[in-house]
């Protein structure tokens, strides 16, 4: 029996955006995530790691175990992380914020600077989260670091203007972020691009949600902003999408929380990287395009399930 | 007189000979463009002569030769000595400044037309044979005999009070009577009886309970004719402004009877004057009709409207029926009988089933949309066998509500708004041309688009500051633009980020109606034939600009019609024939109505629509044409 598969017909095609030193690309779908059987994949997603400009005083043990030899210096944390396999450098400069003043704007980007003349993998910067620095520290990275095209954010509604205009200029890209919400995302996107950014150097961040923690939300915005993209040619929802997975899973309580204090669930780590794994794994079958991780295991997991994936659709099976 | 035709627009206006161009214009609505006033210094308001004799007064500016050589000179310099044709280019017209037509009076001509008058109430004179001992019938059965030669094969049936007035009344007339008789379906029943012959008559009473603005009619229901029509606040708005105040009012112990009173006192003043204007008499009004919004027929009706306010939102009654006037505290007009229109939902009135007849949404044919703007955006959509409904709670701002300087429609009120691309200089209008008082409704969506489309604020409706306007400023916090310059800057009429928030929210929130009824009904925008607009803010509203902010579906405007005060309208049509009466009361009961508390869909395309003119610009193809450039360095 010759069983014949429906197949959608697309209009769209996720733009392809160029990250990094050696112009790594993502992107370029045109076709549904996974779908092999109505295209072939040419630029697969990619796992990378997230380190802090500060050593982090609350990140779980499992964490703890693999990092804290050289977490008190972001650069030797960088190179250990590109060293196990990571794909991408995810770094939170978190240390700019007003209340915690560690490092002015200028010193921030020092630190991405050198980062970025110690390892070959893309660079993604986010601000501290303070809307009132972020754009100021933003721009001091954006200047300081030339000869690559590193991946800055978070420009979200209120704050698109001050953080894409001293980007336009340059090389790099932007993140446009939205609270969990395809209408939004939209918006956000038409504003950045019409400060004059060209829609092939946007990549949004619809928030992430971990397993647990609104997973489904964002799930079901990523697929409906594929939908419109693919689907419709919507142009301003094509952007690539960045999930910041790591950050959300491992600050859940099933994540953080020890043996001790929960003994029936089980042992902390295999429970952590669980956590992370099956967010991931969910958010790259949702189309996203970067997934940036914390523990080096969940990567290894992340990685293997993506070859797997990705060679039957190189297949065609 | 002379006949002056103004081009493009094709309108005529009789003027006396001897006017200026300038001032004629005005008078007719016409605004031109204009920076002296019309005193021939700033010569921004030329036109062109195409037709007629006029003659030139002395200027202080003067037009360049090329320009005159072509025709043109100023409006304010032109006067008129005969039939003109006079074209008014592009940059003199304000746009969008004629008032809209009000077509609510043709649709109901036509529909009345289409099935005939048929008023409840029928009058007759009765001249009745004396009694005798050969002739010896009952005073009403004398009555009976006759009616019943006028209407074969009715049953006719006295009222009570008829019957107490019945002897003296007819022997102090000689047996010569005006009979008014109210058809119940069943029989005739005689309502009331006067001495003599009437030519005239009978009357009745049409009355708009509006939650600010009361309208009284007085129509003769058989012929259709209007007789008088007159206005006032609702005096219930001592007791709130709005009705959920007065729903919380009319809780309170006695609150409910004295709202009655006040409301009823109120139409009875109306009635009186319209009456004596006429030379009528209270008793040649047979019936009251009674259209508004639901909780405005409770508080008439004396029934507690409370429980509209609480989940399930429920009211206590959907009216469509028929009562004694004297029951809700009518004295003048006692011996009336009182009509309410029916009522459909909590938020659904009888205004919007009248509104629905007025716009002819009784007849099947193509797919219509009824949208009456105002606190609440009541809007239906449907094609005459079916209606969906919903109701979006827009608040004040198209009332000129909860903005820094809104303003109801007042004397001096900014109606419309023009800033100017290169110099960003704003040009005003006002109501009745006073000193600007505050901005109104049409003011602030005129506004709206006119900083949108000069690039003064961004798609999210946020000032930009990258452009130069040095009407941008901050005011306790706030940024503002300042429209209108005062003597000081404390009297400087603004519209501040907080408005303009407020405002884009109203659209908002009428644009995801609207979007969700069409998508309920399956249909898309392109396939509706009509949109009609009730209300008297839709008289001020520039189509143009209001589809270039998103308030409304981009369609061509000449499928939208404004319609005028659609619930008086539609309770006249009510009032003269029985027909229509029946077809509210269908109209009312194939509306489907959609609870948008319970959407989640509603809150999705609520954001989408927060958005200037909407986040998926392919809705608004004729809008995105006119979007601006980003430009640098500009003035504005």
């Amino acid at each position: 029996m010759i069983e014949e598969r429906l197949k959608n017909t697309y209009t769209g095609k996720i733009k392809e955006i160029t990250l990094g030193k050696n112009h790594l690309k993502i992107g370029g779908e045109d076709h549904l995530p996974f779908y092999y059987w109505e295209g072939s994949i040419e630029f697969k997603p990619l796992f990378g790691l997230e380190i802090l400009d500060i050593q982090p005083d609350d990140w779980a043990e499992p964490l703890q175990n693999v990092f804290s030899d050289v977490w008190s210096d972001p650069v030797k944390w960088a190179r250990k992380c590109v060293e196990i396999g990571a794909e991408f450098i995810l770094i939170w400069l978190i240390g700019t914020h007003p209340d915690s003043q560690k490092y002015t704007s200028q010193e921030a980007a020092g630190i991405v600077k050198e980062i970025s003349q110690n390892i070959d993998v893309p660079i993604v910067v986010y601000g501290s989260g303070s809307k009132e620095k972020d754009h100021e520290v933003l721009r001091w990275v954006a200047n300081e670091v030339s000869g690559e095209r590193l991946l800055l954010g978070p420009a979200d509604e209120e704050t698109y203007k001050l953080v894409v205009a001293p980007l336009v200029p340059t090389n790099h890209n932007v993140i446009s972020f939205s609270p969990v919400d395809v209408n939004i995302a939209k918006q956000v996107n038409i504003l950045i691009s019409q400060m004059g950014m060209p829609v092939e150097r946007i990549v949004m961040d619809p928030t992430t949600g971990a397993l647990g923690y609104g997973l489904e939300y964002t799930y079901s915005i990523m697929e409906r902003l594929r939908l419109a993209g693919l689907m419709q040619n919507d142009e301003m929802t094509l952007m690539p999408i960045i999930c910041t997975v790591g950050r959300e899973s491992w600050k859940t309580k099933e994540a953080k929380a020890t043996a001790i204090e929960e003994p029936e669930w089980g042992d902390q780590e295999k429970r952590g990287i669980a956590w992370e794994v099956i967010t991931a794994t969910t958010l790259m079958l949702a189309g996203a395009n970067l997934l940036a991780l914390r523990h080096p295991k969940s990567l290894e997991l992340l990685k293997s399930t993506r070859e797997k994936l990705v060679s039957r659709e190189r297949k065609g099976e | 007189m002379s006949r002056i035709k103004f081009m493009p627009s094709g309108r005529t206006i009789n003027a006396r000979k001897g006017k200026t161009i300038f001032q004629i214009a005005r008078e007719a609505g016409i605004h031109l463009n204009t920076s002296c006033n019309g005193v021939g210094t700033c010569g921004k308001c030329k036109i062109k002569i195409i037709e007629g004799k006029v003659d030139q007064l002395t200027s202080s500016y003067s037009l360049p030769q090329t320009l005159q050589d072509q025709g043109y000179s100023l409006a304010c310099r032109t006067v008129v000595l005969s039939d003109c044709t006079i074209f008014i280019p592009q940059e003199t017209r304000l746009l969008g400044s004629e008032l809209l037509e009000e077509r609510g009076e043709i649709h109901l001509t036509e529909a009345i037309d289409r099935v005939g008058i048929n008023p409840r109430f029928r009058r007759a004179y009765l001249a009745l044979p004396y009694p005798s001992l050969e002739d010896n019938l009952s005073d009403w059965q004398r009555i009976e005999r006759e009616a019943v030669k006028i209407w074969p094969g009715r049953q006719l049936v006295p009222t009570y009070r008829v019957l107490q007035e019945i002897p003296s009344l007819l022997r102090d007339s000689d047996w010569k009577v005006t009979a008014d008789f109210f058809d119940r379906g069943d029989a005739l029943l005689l309502t009331n009886l006067q001495k003599g012959k009437k030519t005239i008559g009978p009357f009745g009473l049409v009355v708009d309970v509006g939650t600010t603005t009361l309208v009284v009619e007085l129509i003769e229901l058989s012929s259709g004719s209007v007789w008088g029509k007159t206005s006032r606040y609702n005096p219930q708005i001592t007791y709130g402004e709005d009705v959920i105040s007065r729903v919380i009012y009319a809780r309170q112990e006695g609150g409910l009877s004295q709202l009655q009173r006040e409301v009823v006192k109120a139409i009875e003043h109306m009635a009186k004057k319209l009456i004596e204007e006429s030379n009528l008499s209270p008793d040649d009004v047979s019936g009251i009709y009674v259209s508004g919004n639901t909780i405005m027929l409770h508080l008439l009706a004396g029934i507690d409207p409370s429980f509209i306010r609480e989940e399930p939102y429920v009211p206590a009654a959907s009216f469509g029926w028929w009562e004694d006037a004297s029951k809700f505290g009518f004295h003048l007009l006692e011996k009336s009988l009182v009509y309410f229109l029916p009522c459909v939902a909590s938020v659904l009135g009888a205004d919007i089933v009248a509104g629905l007849l007025a716009a002819g949404f009784d007849e099947p044919g193509p797919l219509r949309l009824f949208i009456d703007i105002g606190t609440n955006g009541e809007m239906v959509f449907g094609n005459g066998d079916w209606f969906l409904a919903c109701s979006c709670s827009a608040g004040p701002a198209f009332e000129g509500g909860g903005a820094k300087h809104g303003t109801r429609v007042i004397p001096g009120a900014i109606e419309e708004v023009k800033i100017d691309r290169e110099t960003c200089d704003v040009e005003i209008v006002t109501v009745g041309d006073m000193p600007p008082q505050g901005i109104c409704g049409s003011g602030l969506i005129d506004l709206l688009a006119e900083l949108y489309l000069n690039g003064i604020i961004d798609r999210r409706g946020k000032f930009d500051f990258t452009c130069k306007a040095n009407r941008l400023r901050k005011s306790n916090g706030d940024y503002e633009f300042v429209v209108s310059e005062g003597e000081d800057k404390t009297k400087d009429i603004t519209i501040t980020e907080a408005d303009i928030d407020n405002l884009m929210r109203a659209k908002a929130a009428l644009f995801a109606g609207i979007r969700l009824l069409i998508q309920t009904g399956n249909v898309s925008i392109e396939d509706i034939d009509k949109l009609y607009i009730a209300g008297v803010f839709g008289r001020y509203l520039d189509l143009e600009k209001a589809i270039t902010i998103g308030l409304l579906p981009d369609i061509p405007i000449d499928k939208i019609e404004f319609l005028g005060n659609t619930s008086l309208l539609g309770a006249r049509i009510v009032a003269l024939s029985q027909d229509f009466e029946r077809k509210a009361k269908e109209i009312a009961s194939r509306i489907t109505y959609l609870e948008l508390a319970r959407s989640s869909r509603f809150m999705d395309e609520y954001v989408s629509a927060l958005f200037l003119p909407h986040t998926h610009l392919d809705l608004f193809a004729s809008v995105a044409g006119k979007i601006p450039k980003k430009k640098k360095g500009g003035s504005c």
